[in-house]
């Protein structure tokens, strides 16, 4: 632990191959072995968006304080939405009912709409790809995601942690019992995703991929050891082995494949981001720039950014005036309970504060993507940009009536509005044939030129769910 | 006297730990519950092992490259190995199921094998001990079994060679550089399934792992990392056979200063607890707690650890009352100044707590920034203390009671309202009493009669027969915790934690058993325990194949 990473110091080899796009996390290749051929290998239809940015965070919203009034008039916690001038690039959606499952232990099913599973210590987890991974992999015609997960958490101002997040918020899953981490530290975050600087687009390709090429003869060797302890272990070890070996060859298989599509010469102009010394709200705010560049450079098809609040000693990134004196001695999440309608108006105060900030963080990120020129609009318009938590209600932990906002690219539904399936969108429970999250997944998927009308399981619900997208 | 007595067929004796009364009907059932020997009470297998073999935990693998390194003689770090941190649900770090690996984390160790060959390649003659040319040769040859003799924790068969020669010469066809083959064949070794999953192999014919084998799990056991020169040595001579052999082998390797480092790891672990250093206290309400402070109680509960299990008996961890302090510690327990600086640790007994709970850090963990979290103490007891799992009832959402924002006295408000609701007192009439008892320590873990806005505490309680097998009545938290610790379920418990350390496993079935056996032997010395646990059939023997 607590390795200095080394991006900083690969081989002008190395150099040339990221110059052209490829991050050090999610590790794709513009070239095919020997011969670099065309990349990117999905192409958005017109008005498709091309990419999408996932913005999540847990423990739900004070509604009073969101949900959009007429003509749009933003309450505290989207304030900083009309602030950057991008309400006509918003589209505010109340309503939606979790259907997989409700309270805490629904929030891992969110995006994958299929239940969870628990294992041999009572311990589960998801068992498919929650719906941006599934995005993620159609963008590279099933290749590997090409996916930057970045967040802010109590340990973002740890010197002795390692850039990682530490957190089990258990959201955002790439297959079974496949947990994606993300990186809490801008340093990190930066490094991986330009380990030379920002790319500068003036080297030419390399004429041969040697580190594909090397890849691929260790990869070899290393399916040649599975193979050959596959026939020397127990039958629930060879399972677990042949996942592992599986994901190898995947990787394998990808490399010299996929790409990216153009690089902006530009895509990088401003970008200025502060990397040490920060606070935690400085450090969201760095992780937020750094998203949205990476997202516009084309290194990343689909990103996240993540506020680790889920767990109990969530203060330290989130502080607020008041928070300590209010919450002397509780922890975040019991504090959240006490925000609801019959709970202590300073909690609701305070965590209304809490979510406009979370607002704050999000109109940043549109701006930062707007400000950026991409063909004829900018790059928020053709990027989705989805900010989306676990609950509705925060105080009364309700997976009903839970609200997203999708900006930017919507898939072709008119933004600039504030659509609601609920009677009354603050109300801790909704109505059973609202939509859920398994349309919001539908819509997304689609959006990405995805064909078909459901996502996940629509038999293991805790409330019928009707197939297709948002009616929006 | 064996303090594990792996006698087949044996007849139990009132019952084994799985069968310890469940009284608790839908609130608590046995950490691994499932495995139970069947009806009868007679093991069910012919010889116990470790079901499944272990993948390494990320400390284990970034451990292994260090000691690595060191033998190799590199000085340098590698990159970062960026893979999920190991699950807290699970009970520790090195639980052998605790998640798969997705594309994004194999492209992430494969990042990091290249971090770790670019170390190896920045001086390759110096590394090597000679030059490699373009082709496989014996320079080559020798520097791959040399490195997957680390890696693999054994010697490379012929075929295996035959692998990492194929490796380099295919990344020698078109070399970006002339060290880009010794950069494969350090890649394929460390993304290989040997470096990063446990061996289980076993002798021809039997369950009996192999010498190296049991090496690997000994050096992983007792050092988290691999098995260091000697112990390569006696697997190569095949000197890991009978059990006489590995406790020798494991007594070493418990004498070493590594085994400190993952002894501290595996009780922290245990009881779920993070670095005093890396808490958050309320300033205003507890100024004295600064980094120099946590430090301190960072320290006291590592060194208390470190007596218990180098000197002392399972009863001394659970109950014990003596304790290092420095003039830092002297102050937070109340004690008369007899340490001359923070730097002078001193053995106090103290009266007013016992053993490893009694300890600042577990009760610095146990509490929000500002007040003690009694709820927290009491499933601590409850499932760390006696192996107990409570299960949430469902439908309790609008069942829960909101603690009052001063949580001081008035907190107990909240403890008498659960206790009128059935859904609540169901789990809550055992939680409650014992974590109340632990209300005399605040949230830095300093005794205190009161709370803040004066009103008294009582710690006297009486716990009913359910969770234990007969009613205990206590004036004080340390009283509860020493008559808990002399119970055998409790002993039978900790046992437990270690072989689930030892084998990444919940110890079930026969193993479960035959962990109870040392709770019919009564207080026993930890090292006598894990030495036995590291001679045992649960170590050096595989339970399926």
């Amino acid at each position: 632990m607590g390795h200095r990473p080394d991006h900083l110091v690969r081989s002008r080899g190395r150099r040339r191959f990221l110059l052209g796009g490829a991050g050090a996390l999610a590790l794709p290749f513009l070239e095919s072995l020997t011969q670099p051929k065309p990349s990117y290998a999905w192409t958005p239809q017109a008005g498709m968006p091309r990419r999408l940015i996932t913005f999540f965070h847990g423990h739900g919203l004070i509604m009073e304080a969101f949900v959009p009034g007429s003509n749009m008039s933003m309450g505290p916690i989207l304030q900083p939405i009309a602030d950057a001038g991008l309400v006509e690039k918003s589209l505010v959606i109340t309503g939606l009912n979790m259907k997989t499952e409700g309270g805490h232990s629904g929030t891992p099913s969110l995006f994958t709409c299929t239940p969870l599973v628990a294992d041999q210590y009572g311990i589960t987890h998801g068992t498919t790809p929650s719906v941006e991974h599934v995005i993620a992999r159609h963008m590279q015609d099933g290749g590997l995601a090409r996916r930057l997960d970045l967040a802010i958490s109590t340990n973002s101002t740890n010197p002795d942690s390692n850039g990682l997040s530490e957190e089990h918020e258990r959201v955002f899953w790439s297959g079974d019992n496949e947990q994606i981490p993300s990186i809490i530290k801008p340093q990190l975050a930066f490094d991986t995703v330009f380990p030379n600087g920002p790319p500068d687009g003036m080297a030419p390709p390399p004429s041969v991929d040697y580190l594909s090429l090397r890849r691929r003869s260790v990869l070899d060797g290393v399916l040649q050891d599975f193979n050959r302890l596959q026939g020397r272990v127990s039958a629930t070890d060879r399972a677990r082995l042949e996942a592992h070996a599986e994901r190898i060859r995947e990787v394998e298989q990808s490399l010299g494949g996929g790409g990216t599509g153009p690089v902006p010469v530009a895509c990088a102009d401003g970008l200025d981001v502060p990397l040490t010394g920060l606070d935690h709200r400085g450090s969201a705010e760095a992780q937020i720039d750094i998203l949205a560049y990476a997202i516009a450079c084309n290194v990343f098809d689909v990103g996240t950014f993540r506020v680790h609040d889920l767990e109990e000693n969530a203060w330290g990134h989130v502080s607020h005036p008041n928070l300590a004196e209010t919450f002397a001695g509780e922890n975040y999440h019991g504090a959240w309970h006490r925000a609801s309608d019959q709970g202590l108006a300073t909690a609701r105060a305070a965590f209304t504060a809490i979510n406009a900030w979370y607002g704050a963080l999000f109109a940043r990120l549109l701006q930062k993507l707007d400000q950026i020129d991409e063909g004829e609009g900018t790059a928020l318009d053709n990027t989705m940009v989805l900010w989306a938590c676990d609950f509705g209600h925060g105080g009364g932990h309700s997976s009903d009536n839970f609200a997203v906002v999708m900006a930017g690219n919507a898939g072709g539904a008119t933004l600039g509005r504030h659509v609601n399936y609920a009677t009354n969108p603050t109300n801790p429970y909704g109505d059973d044939s609202q939509p859920g999250n398994h349309n919001l997944a539908v819509t997304m998927t689609n959006a990405f030129g995805i064909a078909g009308d459901t996502f996940g399981d629509y038999n293991a619900v805790i409330e019928p769910v009707q197939p297709g997208p948002l009616v929006l | 006297m064996a303090v594990l007595a792996w006698v087949r067929g044996s007849v139990l004796r009132g019952g084994h730990v799985g069968a310890v009364v469940l009284a608790l009907s839908g609130c608590t059932g046995l950490i691994g519950d499932g495995g139970e020997p069947g009806s009868t009470d007679e093991p069910t297998g012919d010889v116990l092992g470790s079901p499944d073999f272990r993948r390494l935990s990320p400390i284990e693998v970034e451990q292994t490259l260090d000691d690595i390194l060191v033998e190799v003689g590199i000085a340098g770090a590698a990159g970062d190995l960026l893979l999920p941190p190991p699950d807290v649900r699970y009970s520790f770090s090195n639980t052998a199921d605790s998640g798969n690996f997705g594309t994004t984390q194999i492209q992430s160790i494969m990042t990091w094998a290249e971090s770790v060959s670019a170390l190896f390649v920045a001086d390759a003659p110096a590394v090597l001990g000679c030059t490699p040319t373009p082709v496989w040769d014996a320079c080559v040859s020798e520097f791959a079994s040399r490195l997957g003799r680390l890696t693999y924790r054994r010697p490379l068969d012929a075929e295996e060679l035959a692998t990492f020669q194929a490796v380099y010469e295919g990344a020698m066809v078109q070399p970006e550089q002339p060290t880009d083959g010794v950069r494969a064949v350090v890649e394929m070794a460390f993304q290989s399934p040997h470096y990063w999953y446990l061996s289980n192999e076993t002798r021809p014919d039997s369950r009996q792992l192999t010498s190296h084998a049991i090496a690997g799990r000994l050096s992983y056991f007792f050092w988290g990392s691999m098995p260091d020169a000697a112990l390569r040595d006696a697997a190569d001579r095949d000197e890991l056979r009978t059990p006489e052999q590995v406790r020798a082998q494991a007594e070493r390797l418990l004498d070493d200063p590594r085994a400190e480092v993952v002894i501290a790891r595996f009780h922290r672990e245990w009881l779920h607890v993070d670095a005093a250093t890396s808490l958050s206290k309320n300033a205003s309400i507890y100024p004295s707690f600064d980094p120099a402070l946590a430090a301190d109680m960072d320290r006291e509960f590592d060194m208390f650890v470190g007596r218990a299990v180098s000197q002392g008996s399972v009863q001394d961890l659970l109950a014990g009352r003596d304790t290092f302090v420095n003039t830092r510690l002297e102050t937070l327990f109340g004690l008369s100044a007899s340490a001359s600086g923070p730097d002078d640790w001193v053995l106090r007994p103290l009266e007013d707590r016992a053993g490893i709970l009694g300890r600042p850090l577990f009760l610095a963990n146990t509490a929000g920034q500002g007040e003690s979290a009694l709820v927290h103490r009491g499933v601590a007891v409850i499932e760390k203390f006696l192996c107990k799992k409570l299960e949430v009832p469902a439908d309790i959402a609008d069942e829960i009671v909101p603690i009052p924002p001063d949580a001081t006295s008035g907190k107990m408000v909240a403890v008498q309202d659960r206790a009128s609701k059935a859904k609540c007192s169901a789990c809550h009439d055992t939680i409650d009493p014992i974590g109340i008892s632990f209300e005399v320590f605040d949230a830095i873990g300093a005794y205190r009669q009161s709370y803040p806005d004066g009103v008294a505490i009582d710690p006297s309680g009486e716990l009913a027969v359910g969770i234990v097998p007969e009613a205990v009545s206590y004036a004080s938290s340390a009283e509860l915790v020493s008559t808990l610790a002399s119970m055998p379920q409790a002993q039978a418990c900790y046992a437990s934690r270690w072989v689930e350390w030892s084998t990444g496993h919940h110890p079930t079935g026969d193993a479960l058993v035959e962990v109870e056996r040392v709770a019919e032997h009564g207080p026993v010395s930890i090292r006598a325990l894990l030495l036995e646990v590291a001679a045992s059939p649960l170590l050096t023997h595989r339970e399926d194949f």
